[in-house]
């Protein structure tokens, strides 16, 4: 059994995968991703000792959202202890898109990083399997050259996504909305051939893909002092 | 009763377990050195240690005090008030620990936890008492009728902590982060009547305080020296702001005392382990038949082994938070133990 956790954007997810392949998925409340522990305890009210591993979006998104995720599973884990997939929530979204546009051929997922920036990542469909552009991984990248370089990267129908999508101007066709949010049943279904090939590793040392330096590290901006 | 407690309200991330009033574990992951460089603390860097090492520091704690998960009682986690993003990483783990061993949750007030530090000690103040708590991000003097509320705070500060006066200053002096522990350090060689610093926010019936008050005194004297100061002048300025600061401190803490007339006062908080301040309690203490309770330093600073100790008064209660239990950045501790 596994228990996958999406709390990069303020619509998280959790959802449980089968050994039969069937996923039971449950939204959290938008902006509550602080509910996962009530959604996590309703799932099992006697406790995870059946679950056998847990997948996890790591990101990148909301700072505070993957915090919320991370901390909750690491506490988790504690008690159960299981390997753990974590997998790009850009990649959750881009695997939704092409799940639901057949003909696309990439998938630009991006969300507004400020001052003028971009986390951004491009995934490509490529004999069926969807895969990372090695050109374009999720990263932070400056607005104005990511729109320049847009028509480079042109491979026939390709897709923008992400809540940053209307930064980028008209010049990619976007996808559904309703196909930004990744979800956890994707998350699971992405994670459980990891997680079976024996790719999972344990979560104490896991950190979100923040993708950014902290604020203060790059302006030098201090607290002043304690609260 | 054996609590697992969890501390993360600021730039340390600690786990303790309790067994009864016995610290089994206490483990405590500083950032001192993360924030040095800033002269403070940075919120976001403080974040992500704690989401960093959060698992580690709560499975340190658990194998040094030979406890599973099955065997805890409950599980304490300092709720607020603090810096959210840190919070929130000590809270969401307890809240995971506490779902998958099915283990009641308490969330725990910081000051509170300060509070409860003094439980620890051996012999432990029998409430009532005056607890003065004292830190880089509180200042206040507090009746403590008994551990759980309602609390009556008798004064607090208008601006800054102690604490924060103290970092402030030394940055002023061009000393280290944090700075408090250097004024502390060059002041026992200094003369501590060398400089004049007025009494902040006087009267006999005034338990407010004001150290930005005092931290700018500090700069008005500043400006009249050969800067930087160094060797001897340097120590006598730390020792004349740092005596300005205990007698403030303590001579309202003490006067609140007698008038309680509980006859105790615990002095609990990071600035409790400031030498100067725990030596002159001991002696003021005795003209004002008062008797002082002092943590030892090491459950002074931010630690788990007082939140452990508080979250079990509560659950020894019969108290419960939901699994929902959300960080609270602002708390007023006069809102606990209201019905």
């Amino acid at each position: 059994m596994l228990l996958a956790i999406e709390t990069s954007t303020r619509s998280g997810s959790v959802a449980v995968g089968l050994e039969d392949g069937s996923v039971t998925f449950e939204s959290l409340a938008s902006g509550r991703n602080e509910d996962l522990a009530e959604t996590v305890a309703t799932l099992f009210p006697e406790g995870g000792e059946a679950i056998t591993s847990y997948a996890l979006g790591i990101g990148p998104g909301s700072f505070t959202g993957l915090r919320v995720g991370l901390c909750f599973l690491k506490g988790y884990a504690t008690v159960f202890p299981r390997p753990v997939a974590a997998i790009s929530s850009f990649r959750v979204v881009a695997e939704q898109v092409f799940e639901a546009e057949p003909s696309a051929s990439s998938v630009l997922v991006v969300i507004d990083a400020r001052n003028r920036e971009l986390l951004a990542g491009r995934y490509l469909k490529d004999q069926g399997a969807v895969r990372v552009d090695e050109e374009l991984p999720d990263g932070l990248y400056d607005l104005a050259a990511l729109e320049a370089q847009l028509g480079d990267w042109r491979s026939g129908r390709d897709l923008l996504a992400g809540e940053g999508a209307t930064l980028l101007g008209a010049s990619l066709e976007r996808a559904d909305a309703g196909l930004w949010v990744p979800r956890a049943d994707t998350l699971a279904r992405l994670a459980a051939p990891e997680l079976r090939a024996g790719k999972g590793r344990t979560i104490r040392g896991l950190e979100p893909a923040y993708l950014q330096r902290p604020t203060a590290e790059r302006r030098g901006a201090v607290h002043s002092g304690k609260d | 009763m054996i609590v697992l407690g969890l501390e993360s309200s600021c730039d340390e991330m600690a786990a303790a377990v309790l067994a009864d009033r016995t610290v089994r574990s206490s483990v405590v992951r500083s950032q001192v050195d993360l924030h040095a460089a800033y002269g403070g603390i940075v919120p976001e860097i403080a974040s992500r240690d704690h989401a960093l090492h959060v698992g580690f520091v709560i499975e340190e704690a658990l194998e040094k005090a030979k406890v599973t998960p099955s065997m805890l009682d409950g599980v304490a986690v300092t709720s607020g008030p603090g810096l959210i993003g840190s919070l929130l990483a000590g809270v969401e783990a307890a809240k995971g620990l506490a779902v998958a061993a099915r283990k009641p949750l308490i969330g725990v007030h910081h000051l509170e936890g300060h509070i409860a530090s003094a439980l620890l000690e051996n012999p432990a103040p029998e409430p009532p008492f005056v607890a003065l708590i004292v830190s880089g991000g509180h200042t206040s003097i507090v009746l403590v009728p008994e551990l759980g509320g309602p609390y009556e705070v008798i004064g607090q500060t208008r601006d800054d902590a102690a604490g924060e006066a103290f970092d402030k200053t030394a940055k002023s002096l061009g000393l280290g982060y944090p700075g408090g522990v250097e004024i502390d350090r060059l002041s026992q060689t200094g003369d501590p009547t060398a400089f004049g610093f007025p009494d902040v926010m006087p009267g006999r019936d005034n338990f407010a305080f004001s150290f930005s008050g005092l931290k700018t005194a500090a700069l008005r004297l500043l400006e009249r020296e050969t800067l930087p100061l160094t060797g001897q002048r340097l120590a006598d300025f730390c020792a004349s702001f740092q005596d300005a600061v205990v007698e403030n401190l303590l001579g309202k803490a003490l006067r609140a005392t007698r008038r309680s007339q509980t006859g105790r006062l615990i002095i609990v908080g990071g600035v409790a382990a400031n030498q100067r301040l725990r030596e002159r309690a001991l002696e003021k203490a005795k003209g004002h038949q008062v008797q002082v309770y002092l943590p030892s330093r090491a459950n002074c600073t931010d630690n788990a082994a007082m939140i452990a100790c508080a979250g079990m008064v509560r659950l020894a209660r019969g108290e419960r938070s939901p699994v929902g239990l959300a960080a609270r950045a602002h708390w007023p501790l006069q809102d606990l133990g209201r019905s």
